[in-house]
């Protein structure tokens, strides 16, 4: 007897008897990318033929739907895990694996036979589909390189990403012997280091007092999980987020390379298993029996942390819940595993030992979060390790925006952490060890650090700092690159077009917009003082106003600033008030009708009062804030946000017909709202059954 | 030759194969008898190399067989439940052989498909339970494998059809050298097509014989003596295996050749006698009850 080594022709006759898989991939695919896609830019193109969209969205769709997105890996990854478990779900059958496992063939051929045609089931109908996509894509007009480059890049990338998962697939019908668990498997697989990297942050978030991180993209950034790492290079793969590669120390190349290691070596694994999985695995759970316990205690720990994390955080941080939960994903998910594992329901009960095991290391993980034996809140680096660091500091800073060189919004703590080196890292450490040594919650401000370690590492830590080293921080707060980094009017390209931007001054309520010389010397004026600015000012009081950048080039790039201006700086308030666009009040006394202050209670109730007489509502305007203004505050004490003053002015005289509201600072109100609402006393809230009165009042509030 | 040298094989905590040692010759028609669950499946399945056994060797002709691409190219094994290709027709079953096996008998097959009047366009799913059986025969025989390992075969073939292979079988032999092992529960049906059978029981060989060397050395005689003293003086003479006595009906079993036991009544006073021809399931009940088993409960359970 002899063998035909052609390994085309086996491939080809594995084909023939998979032809519905590939009937399959190629009309879902054909359906999510050409179809969609046509469907969608038809109904754009209506649009920009309209003028209602710029024909720029149209390359936008285009992106997005041959492009890298969370449908796109779901498709992906479903036809991954089916095209892999069906490819090998001969595995399963006894009758098969008798006929199989007695032909004189190799496993490896065998192997790479039904590997190699099921890859080319999902890469060949991809490919055509995104052919006829960036067909329809020219059809629209969407043309270039850029169009063309992410059609490449998409096709390259998803056969890749899809390689991995498919591998993982494989993976799984190798270590089970059952389609429906090689399918849980393949799941849990695909799943288990990003669920394992968000309870560990989970924990990190409830019992370390100074953990920081940056978002949930930034807990994806996994290792081996090549989900992960799809969402990742998808949530990178937008101008906004590449300072989140940069945060990371990666870069989407190395996100490619990444991907394609991860592919080559679950491939080789895939391999192996294939080499010393016993044929009489079939039918069973669990193709090797010895790896059973271990298994059983991988899937068990994570389940019960998680329980344990989901009942502390819905019990109010309760350690009883917390052991509860723990305690039942233990048992519940034990149980289950062991009648998956035998089939058999009355198998619940059997194997306690392995219970114990994973109760046991589950203990041990939630006792070194609880009591922090990993010593991560008192950690502080000396100063000596230090490359440099980065400080954000919230408070005070009102809502600030960033953005790169491409106009995308990036949020404060990502551009300010990334961006700002600091070489005086003997004050931040100085600061973040005086922190640890105090226990009072209630000191301000907040402040996270990104500690660059000469080794390479980036630390990250949240804490509050302690009252004796408000001084230390207004140094830092002074330093150049502190101020060159959180205040881009320093440095961005934005400001040094002076055409495209606009320069506004408001003090929360009305607003005037400045010249382009006025607005040049403002900047001036304004930059100088802004170096002098530090902490210790800005919590003494709020500003007096703002400045407000809007940059728009008319290409599509467009951005806003908001820079505060405090009483201390006088330059530029004088400057303003040159230029005849300060106001000390947000409104005229003779343009209100009438003020309703309305103090809320803690327990739901409410007292209201409104005041009409002029000298009162002179008054109340003098110590009221708007909203704009007080969120500039060090604090949210600083404010009291519970009682709101709505603002009823004439629509006759002023171009708006609305309510207006504002806040009056803590312990700082006109003498008779000290009376009328007793706030020098003590807050007394009046009862009134809510209902009807609440009914009343919102009315009042969102009538117009 | 196929030899199996002291394989064990256990599945989870149950023993399946205990310390199995058995020659298949070639040339001969091997049939292996055991009840269901003596291991008689394992033991082909684990020759053909869908199996590993946990411990002792299997080698076809000096090659190991598990993993072993040059050992399977001399196995064909049919088992017990042939899979065929979902919604495949026997014409689909050809090609994909024939893609395996560069020598297939593809005009073979479809004579035989054409004798045994199996449609080569129709669906396998609508065969009956003993067409499938045929089916897979057929398939089997055109791979020209050297040890064709039939695993229940027999059963679900109509006598007739089982006549028909039996031919084919021994065509097979004679032609190309083909050596048949043959695993059934039932022991009437490999009496007339085996050559030397062995017992398994409990995953162990019980008995390994050649059937004609068992057959002729095995003899059942009736007969009615004259006289009592007559039947003890003739007993002590025999080598008796069993005695049963119904009033003055004496059923023996004897050990010893036909000839020998011709002679010793020639010289015996008789009322009546006559030399049977013992079945195979009567000859495995005297020699196994010998060693001590009760071979009826092994084999009818």
């Amino acid at each position: 007897m002899m063998l035909k080594n052609s390994f085309t022709a086996s491939m080809k006759e594995n084909s023939k008897r998979r032809i519905w898989v590939f009937a399959i991939s190629c009309l879902v695919l054909f359906f999510y990318l050409p179809v969609i896609l046509a469907l969608r830019l038809n109904d754009y193109s209506q649009q920009v033929a309209l003028g209602n969209m710029k024909i720029e969205l149209l390359y936008e769709v285009f992106a997005d739907s041959v492009g890298f997105s969370l449908q796109t890996l779901v498709v992906t990854v479903v036809f991954a895990v089916f095209i892999g478990i069906q490819g090998f779900s001969y595995l399963f059958h006894r009758k098969k694996m008798d006929m199989y496992a007695s032909l004189p063939v190799s496993r490896t051929k065998r192997f790479l036979v039904i590997f190699i045609v099921g890859y080319l089931f999902f890469a060949i109908p991809y490919g055509v589909s995104l052919l006829m996509s960036y067909g329809i894509g020219m059809a629209f007009g969407v043309v270039g390189t850029s169009a063309l480059c992410i059609t490449l890049l998409s096709y390259v990338f998803h056969c890749i990403f899809f390689l991995a998962v498919y591998a993982i697939a494989i993976i799984a019908a190798m270590l089970t012997g059952n389609t429906l668990i090689a399918t849980l498997a393949a799941g849990i697989l695909l799943i288990y280091e990003i669920a394992a990297r968000i309870i560990v942050n989970g924990y990190a978030q409830q019992f370390f007092d100074r953990y920081y991180y940056f978002s949930q993209k930034a807990i994806l950034k996994c290792l081996v999980s090549p989900v992960g790492i799809y969402y990742f290079f998808t949530e990178a793969m937008t101008e906004s987020n590449l300072i989140l590669l940069k945060t990371y120390g990666t870069s989407l190349g190395s996100l490619f390379l990444h991907m394609t290691i991860l592919s080559l070596l679950f491939c080789i694994i895939a391999v192996f298993l294939n080499c010393i999985r016993p044929y009489e695995a079939c039918g069973r759970a669990i193709s090797f029996a010895k790896t059973k316990g271990l298994i059983k205690i991988m899937i068990v720990i994570p389940v019960s942390l998680g329980g344990g994390l989901l009942f502390y955080s819905i019990a109010g941080s309760s350690d009883g819940f917390a052991i509860l939960g723990i305690c039942l994903g233990l048992v519940i998910s034990a149980c289950m595993i062991q009648i998956i594992y035998d089939f058999d329901f009355r198998s619940i009960i059997k194997r306690k030992r392995h219970i114990a095991y994973a109760g046991g290391i589950t203990a041990i993980i939630y006792i070194i979060f609880y009591f922090d034996f990993l010593a991560y809140d008192s950690y502080v680096p000396k100063s000596e390790q230090v490359e440099s660091a980065a400080v954000y500091i919230s408070s005070g800073m009102g809502y600030p925006s960033y953005t790169d060189n491409e106009f995308e919004y990036i949020s404060p703590d990502e551009y300010i952490l990334e961006n700002m080196y600091l070489e005086d890292v003997d004050t931040i450490c100085k600061i973040a060890a005086d922190s640890t040594k105090t226990t009072d919650e209630n000191n301000e401000p907040n402040c996270i650090v990104k500690y660059r370690m000469k080794n390479g590492k980036d630390i990250y830590r949240s804490f509050f700092v302690a009252d004796q080293d408000i001084e230390l921080l207004d140094g830092i707060y002074k330093s150049k690159e502190y101020k060159e980094t959180v205040y881009q009017i320093y440095n961005h390209e934005a400001f040094y077009d002076e055409l495209a931007l606009k320069t506004y001054y408001s003090n929360g309520g009305i607003r005037e917009e400045l010249t382009v010389d006025e607005s040049v010397n403002l900047v001036k004026l304004y930059k100088q003082e802004l170096m002098y600015l530090n902490y210790s000012n800005i919590k003494k009081e709020l500003p007096k106003g703002y400045i407000s950048f809007t940059y728009d080039d008319g290409m599509g790039k467009s951005f806003e600033w908001e820079y505060p201006v405090y009483s201390f700086m006088s330059e530029s308030v004088n400057y303003l008030k040159k230029i005849e666009v300060y106001h000390e009040n947000y409104f005229e006394t003779e343009d209100i009708v009438s003020i309703e202050v309305m103090n809320y209670g803690d327990d739901g109730t409410y007292q209201t009062e409104t005041y009409t007489e002029p000298e009162q509502i002179n008054e109340i305007i003098k110590y009221a804030y708007s909203d704009t203004i007080s969120r500039y505050s060090t604090t949210e004490d600083n404010i009291n946000y519970s009682c709101v003053l709505y603002i009823n002015v004439d629509p006759i005289k002023l171009s708006f017909n609305n309510y207006y509201y504002l806040y009056f600072q803590t312990d700082n109100y006109p003498e008779f709202i000290n009376t009328d609402f007793n706030f020098d006393v003590e807050k007394t809230v009046s009862s009134i059954n809510g209902d009807i009165e609440v009914g009343s009042v919102n009315n009042k509030i969102y009538k117009n | 030759m196929i030899e199996v040298k002291n394989i064990h094989k256990n599945f989870d905590d149950i023993v399946a194969v205990n310390d199995v040692s058995v020659t298949f010759k070639e040339g001969n028609v091997f049939g292996l008898i055991g009840t269901n669950g003596a291991g008689k499946s394992t033991v082909l399945r684990m020759i053909s190399g869908v199996l590993k056994p946990d411990s002792g060797t299997i080698t076809v002709d000096e090659m190991k067989v598990y993993d072993n691409i040059l050992a399977k190219q001399r196995v064909f094994f049919i088992p017990d439940e042939p899979y065929f290709f979902s919604n495949g027709t026997a014409k689909d079953m050809e090609k994909y052989y024939s893609s395996i096996y560069t020598n297939y008998y593809t005009d073979k097959y479809y004579h035989f498909l054409k004798q045994f009047e199996l449609d080569k366009n129709r669906k396998i799913g609508t065969f009956s339970k003993g067409m499938k059986k045929q089916l897979a025969i057929i398939c089997g025989i055109c791979a020209a494998p050297k040890y064709l390992l039939c695993d229940e075969t027999f059963d679900g073939l109509d006598p007739v059809m089982r006549q028909g292979v039996k031919s084919i079988f021994a065509e097979e032999m004679e032609v190309n050298g083909m050596t048949p092992v043959i695993a059934s529960h039932n022991l009437r049906e490999l009496e007339d097509i085996c050559d030397h059978v062995g017992l398994l029981h409990k995953g162990g060989v019980l008995l390994s014989k050649d059937l004609e060397e068992m057959k002729l050395n095995i003899q059942k005689v009736q007969c009615v003596f004259s006289s009592q003293a007559e039947a003890d003086r003739i007993l002590k003479i025999l080598q008796i295996v069993k005695n049963e006595k119904r009033g003055t009906l004496h059923t023996l079993t004897v050990r010893g050749s036909r000839e020998e036991i011709l002679e010793a009544f020639n010289k015996a006073s008789t009322v009546f006698f006559e030399l049977l021809q013992l079945s195979l399931e009567e000859i495995f009940i005297s020699e196994t009850e010998v060693v001590g088993y009760d071979v009826k409960k092994l084999i009818h359970g």
